[in-house]
């Protein structure tokens, strides 16, 4: 042991602080690691990284439309961040509707189907989620590829990504309440926006579809002017504009469909409604609630399927079979759709023959036997929607169908949603003709609910 | 002016290299320590040459020896486990062996202890800060311990471990004096034998429920000496980043030096669920439901008679789980062997050790389940469908200590782990078997009760397979008497395999159709963490009366997790490979953090009563966001012995301490940075990549800081008899890492990192340990200890909403952490007095309400050791007592409001009002429709015998007549007693596993019963 004057012991700090800083110092190449799992937001400012960006918008829609059922963590989050793992659209648009009911035990997924949809339903919130991210990619890649495209006036994906984006404004507003909020990320920050009603929603998408149709990269009969047109035809019906809705389709050829794809493998490439309906996640009940369609009992060939079991083992359910494969498409236009555009654009115009002539023609060509005139003003609006939930079915039209013969039409909600005892476990249908804003987006401090519930 | 001391240290240096290498000659002290008593010597005591970072231990005959000792007068401390502490002085002489020998003093308890701490073996007088330490090799011999949770739950003033299952293999949450972080791991950094070790606490690469593994319960238990808790920033400023939840030392067994002795045990013991479950109502009709066509039947609710919907003509009760006919529980068999061997010389001591282990859960295929399996495979039922639980390990470990030179030594640290755990799904999912009779909704006429059928549950195999290897080099080097330098390398890295499996046509096709056509998962993965620890402490004194003590360190830290998944669907029957599979499928992943810090400490003290310290922390990491610098961390700490006079009646012993300090906490290792992630597509027909944004990122990105003041004091009274552990402490998160939910309209990603928050831990500790009877018919310890924490989220950021976790749970600032919260039911009245609260016979608040922590705010336990006949028997008790808390009871709600009413407060008109209110409230919307939670919050309090064990330690001549020296033999019990206003089956049960706060009883496994038969023999 030795023996050390105080300020011998003073001088070994400033030793030491030159030592740790040296080994700080040493360290920061010490620091560097690797990510191959990412890609940084830079390295896609550039031709090669906007068409990245457009084929991820179109995975986004597809998710967001036709539902996410395969889990996953994103590889690179740390606690791990999983994927928006959607519904989707379809299945929970569908499920509001008498189109689909849940047979399994879900408990968000039946407070949906019974009308009384929570704010705090993550099966909502999930959905809601999605679909953002969809419009937003779909924005973003519309604008990486204006920057960034070596010909921009010749690049169809620009009017592509303009028409999905309107297409996901169109479905905020079929299925949520009115008030839906359309916030943006500007270099890094955050811009929350203020809360849109369901017509100015509805109004954005044709602002979306009609910028489409105006670039030049594309013509009429283009799929892409199609895709568009289609989607204006459907956001000009949802506002009321019978007339501007025909004149927006009648020029869509009959072999144009505009489909998100899927694939079996990898597993998010799958049709997630055939996967949710052969796993009894989603059926169809026969008169759902005593005022919805007669789906089943129908035996009609547009709506074909089979008795089966839901997710719980015991519930019964029918099990459509219009999406047979894991690689099934989902159109999300087509000329069908604009077929029934323009019935409806006569039946507004007083001219049901019209109406009348396009469904018979449609069914004819699907070996159909025509139907006839009800006869009665009610009763050929009832034909007519009737007829798109037929042909439309599981695409994601009915909610927005129901609402609008409560809202244009005036039927009372209750006669055209179901309601009263609902099929199975001794509950009873609420009041709900659409999803409400989840409690997530409280987050956004110019939100703090729906501003309106109605239809 | 520094210039000059630095001239003048050097001169000073200099002079003393010099007089080292002319004197050359330097001197031993040797002795023995040995019990007063019996004078038999006393092993494994510790040898402190005061004033200097000299510490041996005794070997097995309670020699030591200090070699290379500066001639000169020392003063020696011994400090033994049961020994009143001994200062002596002595002088070594060059050339000379001096000797100084010990004759110890029992005490009942023990006040004085060298503890670890950064900077090297101390005593625990001189630190400022609580400690506690844990003799795990004792506990180990003696209670029931299965796993490493086991060996600190109720031991450990201020330390909550959070049990989240019965099943055996699931994981164990650790929290020390409550949670400090809002979003990142509240978990306390481990370390074994001075290396950093992964103690990931959800390390199970699937989905099957809430249950998942902890790396922690890979050490094994019976090789551990004794575990010593870090309790937070103020202790741990020196370990470094992530530190700020505390850290726990474990010191792995050594050798001593003396011929080789043996220890050899087995285990054997039953794990049981004696458990009675929940009762599913039924209200039974005769209607038809005329809209659907369907029987109402068996769901005739009261609301829907209340409605007219139908008429109940009976109710009826059933759980396949109650039912002994379906009840697919059996005792399941624990069995344990073990041996080490440990000796050595005074230059080299060894210890060598292997354990073999086999922990069966309580599940079995029983019944009809049992024989239509046996059926289809004729007779030859898989043993992982059989007994879907079950947990395998070898775990090997060899320690060494080698003196290399008078002044130097070797220490090596290797430890391997192979193990196989079998898990079924479990909590939080339907799918498991506990669920599928919970939650099956259904009575026995319609799947016999179940959701799905056990054959089909226990189909589905899940398994983990760790392969796992640890090694610690660390080189002490004590170049002069006064600097002893030290230098530790580790390396822990983990293999592991988590298949999951789905035997073609075999689990159930309504729910699984895709996996009934075959699946195969696997995992592979690699976790290893690198360490580095490099640091040197000087000790001198600067005048007669003051010592001091200068320490630097250096750290690097890597930790790299890789792992690679594929998987196979669609399997011809009989196959378990992913080649030629229908479709398949890949991934990867690949994180990578680092580290690297140093730090400077000094110490001073005033004749061995005064110890002041202060120290300094600096650290960087490739996590922190770009616009960020490193930061320094400080600590300073007091602790006084006031009193220190063992020749008093009542106070014999008395110190004061003080300590502050800060740590931090690391972002996730991708979370300042905004990147994208790779999205399959498909487009015209092809399969093609886009890109998906994954990570808004946040440039500012920084470690949360937090800083903890506690003072406290110890106490020794009636000749040291009782001793008395109090501590206060505060500690705030400032700069709390905050995954701040995004609103979903930005079109951005779910949440986003931010440093916004501001959270605090106050609360109390205590432990007091006494001797009550010390004769030798009948002696009595007693150690009761606890802790009262108050965790709020003080600042939540601005503009940042309260965020939402699970199904009711929130932070909201002002409250706890993670706190339950909904709209009240304010009242109900049966208004018709039809003897029902029916859809409007209750009045809801205006908004939701904080009902309470998710967590335990208050723990006790008390543990008992009686030994009878001169410990001939030792009985020994710990009673665990957790309150201040709430359980969401989520298994009883979603029987009422999860879309099939089966729940008492629904379907049964006798049922309690109150329980009818709770349940119409959470099922059928009011007037504004709302629906709430309310009322299945409830009390989360119990208290449980935890443990309860009987030892027999067996006459000498037993043990001779087995050519052994000693024998044991242990009888014990574990979780064998719960008193608890819950009305679920176990309040101490999570259906979210390890989350960080997220709680719930939903569908969990309650904690099982262990019984064990342990026999130690002694060679």
């Amino acid at each position: 042991m030795i023996t050390l004057p105080v300020r011998v012991s003073n001088c070994l700090r400033p030793v030491v602080g030159i030592a740790l800083t040296a080994l700080i110092g040493v360290g920061c190449g010490a620091l560097d690691t690797q990510n191959p799992n990412i890609v940084d937001a830079g390295n896609l400012d550039s031709p090669a990284g906007a068409a990245t960006k457009r084929l991820g918008a179109i995975s986004q829609f597809t998710l967001a439309k036709d539902g996410d059922y395969n889990f996953v963590n994103i590889p690179g989050t740390t606690p791990p961040i999983s994927n928006d793992n959607s519904d989707g659209h379809v299945l929970l648009s569908g499920v509001l509707s008498d189109e689909l009911v849940n047979p399994g035990f879900i408990p968000t997924r039946t407070e949906i189907d019974l009308r009384q949809g929570q704010p705090n339903n993550v099966t909502i919130s999930d959905f809601f989620r999605s679909l953002h991210r969809a419009r937003a990619a779909a924005e973003d890649a519309a604008t990486s590829l204006q920057t960034f495209s070596p010909d921009p006036a010749a690049d169809t994906g620009i009017p592509e990504m303009l028409a999905l984006a309107g297409f996901t404004y169109l479905f905020f507003a079929e299925d949520f309440c009115s008030g839906v909020p359309v916030s943006r990320t500007v270099g890094g920050v955050i811009q929350y926006g203020d809360q849109l009603t369901t017509a100015q929603l509805i109004d954005t998408a044709i602002v979306r579809f009609q910028a489409a149709l105006a670039h030049p990269s594309i013509v009429p009969g283009d799929p892409i002017h199609s895709l568009a047109s289609v989607g204006l035809g459907r956001a000009l019906v949802d506002s009321g504009d019978f007339v501007g809705a025909g004149l927006a389709v009648q020029a869509v050829p009959a072999d144009f469909v505009y489909s998100s794809e899927h694939a079996t493998s990898p597993s998010a490439l799958q049709n997630s409604v055939s996967l949710a309906w052969s796993g009894g996640n989603f059926g169809v009940d026969d008169r759902e609630g005593g005022t919805g369609l007669d789906f089943v009992s129908a035996q009609d060939l547009r709506v074909t399927g089979d008795s089966g079991t839901g997710t719980d083992g015991q519930t019964p359910t029918w099990i459509p079979s219009k999406y047979p494969t894991l690689e099934a498409s989902i159109p999300t236009a087509d000329y069908l759709e604009a077929q029934l555009i323009l019935a409806e654009s006569d039946l507004q115009a007083a001219n049901f023959p019209g109406t009348l002539g396009i469904l018979n023609a449609l069914r004819a060509g699907a070996g159909l036997a025509d139907t006839t005139d009800p006869g009665t003003p009610a009763g050929r609006v009832d034909l007519l929607f009737r007829e798109r939930a037929f042909w439309l079915f599981a695409t994601g039209h009915r909610l927005g169908d129901l609402r609008r013969l409560v809202r244009q039409y005036g039927r009372p909600a209750d006669s055209v949603f179901p309601s009263g005892l609902y099929f199975k476990g001794g509950l009873t249908y609420g009041p709900g003709v659409n999803l409400p804003l989840p409690a997530t987006e409280t987050n956004n401090p110019k939100v703090s609910g729906c501003l309106d519930r109605n239809a | 002016m520094h210039l000059t001391r630095l001239v003048r240290l050097g001169v000073v240096l200099a002079a003393n290299l010099v007089a080292t290498a002319v004197v050359a000659q330097e001197g031993q002290l040797t002795g023995r320590v040995t019990d007063e008593r019996t004078g038999e010597g006393i092993a494994a005591a510790r040898v402190l040459l005061t004033g200097t970072p000299r510490i041996e231990s005794t070997a097995q005959d309670g020699g030591y020896l200090f070699r290379g000792l500066k001639p000169g007068a020392y003063q020696v401390r011994v400090v033994a486990i049961g020994f009143s502490a001994q200062v002596k002085p002595a002088t070594v002489a060059a050339g000379e062996t001096d000797t100084l020998d010990f004759s110890m003093t029992p005490v009942p308890v023990q006040l004085e202890e060298i503890v670890t701490t950064a900077t090297g073996q101390q005593s625990k007088l001189e630190i400022g800060n609580a400690i506690a330490t844990i003799d795990a090799s004792k506990v180990a011999q003696e209670a029931p311990i299965t796993d490493f949770g086991n060996l600190i739950q109720g031991r450990a003033a201020g330390v909550q471990v959070l049990k989240s299952s019965g099943v055996v293999g699931t994981g164990t949450k650790i929290r020390i004096r409550g949670s400090n972080s809002v979003s990142l791991s509240n978990e306390p950094l481990y370390y074994v034998d001075g290396i950093r070790i992964d103690a990931t606490s959800e390390d199970y690469a699937y989905d099957i429920g809430g249950q998942s593994t902890s790396r922690i319960n890979d050490l094994n238990p019976d090789d551990i000496q004794n575990i010593e808790i870090v309790k937070g920033p103020s202790a741990a400023t020196l370990y470094g980043i992530q530190a700020a939840n505390g850290v726990v030392l474990i010191t792995t067994k050594r050798g001593a030096a003396g011929k080789p002795r043996w220890n050899m045990y087995t285990e054997q013991g039953a794990t049981q669920d004696k458990n009675t479950y929940r009762t599913s109502f039924f209200g039974r009709t005769n209607d038809i439901d005329p809209t659907s066509g369907f029987p109402i039947d068996p769901y005739c609710s009261l609301q829907n008679v209340a409605d007219g919907f139908c008429t109940q003509t009976r109710v009826e009760q059933y759980n396949p789980l109650n039912d002994p006919a379906q009840r697919q529980f059996a005792s399941g068999w624990h069995q344990q062997y073990g041996a080490s061997v440990s000796g050595g010389s005074d230059f080299a001591t060894y210890y060598a050790s292997a354990d073999l282990n086999d922990q069966m859960g309580p599940y079995q295929l029983r019944g009809f389940d049992f024989d239509s399996v046996s059926q289809a495979t004729l007779g030859n039922i898989p043993g992982e469908q059989l007994r879907p639980n079950k947990l395998s390990s070898l775990s090997l470990r060899a320690n060494t200590v080698a003196k290399i030179a008078s002044n130097a030594d070797l220490n090596i640290s290797l430890g391997y782990l192979t193990s196989q755990l079998r898990l079924t799904e479990n909590d939080n999912t339907l799918n498991s078997m506990v669920g599928s009779a919970d939650g099956s909704g259904v009575p026995p006429d319609i799947g016999r009760g179940w959701f799905i059928v056990p054959a089909q549950v226990f189909a589905e195999r899940n398994k983990q397979g760790i392969g796992r290897f640890t090694g610690a080099l660390t080189a002490n080097w004590r170049p002069m008497t006064w600097l002893n330098s030290r230098a530790t390398f580790g390396y822990d890295v983990t293999n592991r395999e988590d298949t999951q499996f789905w035997p073609t046509g075999e689990v159930n096709p309504d729910f699984y159709p895709e996996q009934n056509t075959g699946e195969l998962n696997v995992t592979r993965g690699q976790t290893s963490q690198l360490s580095v620890d490099l640091g040197a402490s000087a000790t001198y004194r600067v005048s007669s009366t003051w010592g001091a003590k200068t320490s630097v360190g250096g750290q690097f830290f890597r930790n790299l997790a890789t792992s690679s998944f594929a998987r196979g669907r669609g399997l011809s029957r009989g196959a378990r490979s992913i080649f030629g599979a229908a479709t398949t499928e890949a991934s990867d992943d690949y994180i990578e953090s680092r580290s690297i810090g140093g730090f400077v400490e000094q110490q001073m003290s005033l004749r061995d009563r005064l110890f002041l310290t202060a120290g300094l922390r600096i650290d960087n990491n490739s996590s922190f966001g770009k616009n960020f610098s490193a930061q320094p961390l400080p600590k300073a700490s007091v602790s006084w012995l006031v009193r220190d006079d063992q020749s008093q009646e009542v106070l014999n012993t008395f110190r004061v301490r003080s300590a502050y300090g800060q740590s931090s906490q690391q972002p996730g290792v991708n979370d300042a940075r905004r990147f994208y992630t790779q999205a399959a597509v498909r487009v015209e027909g092809t399969s093609e990549s886009g890109v998906s944004l994954a990570n808004l990122g946040n440039p500012d990105l920084k470690p949360e800081r937090s800083q903890e003041i506690e003072a406290g004091f110890d106490a020794g009274l009636f000749r040291n008899r009782v001793t008395v552990e109090g501590t206060f402490f505060y500690k705030a998160t400032a700069d709390a890492l905050v995954r701040r939910e995004i609103a979903p309209s930005t079109g951005g990603t779910v949440s986003q990192f931010f440093n916004l928050g501001k959270v605090s831990n106050r609360g109390f500790e205590f432990r007091i340990d006494t001797q009550i009877l010390d004769g030798n018919t009948v002696a009595w310890d007693l150690a009761f200890s606890g802790s009262f924490t108050r965790n709020n989220l003080d600042r939540l950021g601005e503009g940042v909403a309260p965020i939402t976790l699970g199904f009711s749970q929130q932070h909201v600032q002002g409250f706890p952490l993670g706190g339950f919260w909904a709209v009240p039911i304010l009242s109900f009245n049966d208004a018709n007095n039809d003897g029902v609260i029916e859809q409007g016979e209750y009045t809801l608040g205006d908004s939701a309400v904080y009902r309470g922590s998710p967590i335990p705010t208050r723990e006790l336990a008390l543990n008992s050791g009686i030994s009878l006949l001169k410990n001939r028997f030792r009985i020994g008790t710990q009673f665990d007592y957790r309150g201040g808390h709430i359980v969401d009871n989520a298994t009883e709600s979603f029987r009422c409001a999860g879309g099939i009413v089966y729940c008492r407060g629904l379907v049964d008109r006798t049922a309690p009002l109150a329980m009818q209110a709770a349940a119409a409230a959470a099922t059928y919307p009011d007037a504004q429709g709302r629906t709430t939670e309310w009322g299945f919050f409830e009390p989360g309090w119990f208290i449980k015998l935890r443990e309860l064990s009987l030892t027999f330690n067996a006459p000498d001549d037993w043990a001779r007549a087995m050519h052994a020296s000693n024998l044991s033999l242990t009888l014990s019990g574990r979780n064998l007693w719960t008193i608890t206003d819950y009305t679920g089956i176990d309040p101490e049960v999570n259906g979210f596993g390890q989350a960080n706060f997220s709680s719930t009883d939903f569908f969990s496994q309650p904690q099982v019963r262990y019984w064990m038969l342990r026999a130690n023999l002694g060679f």
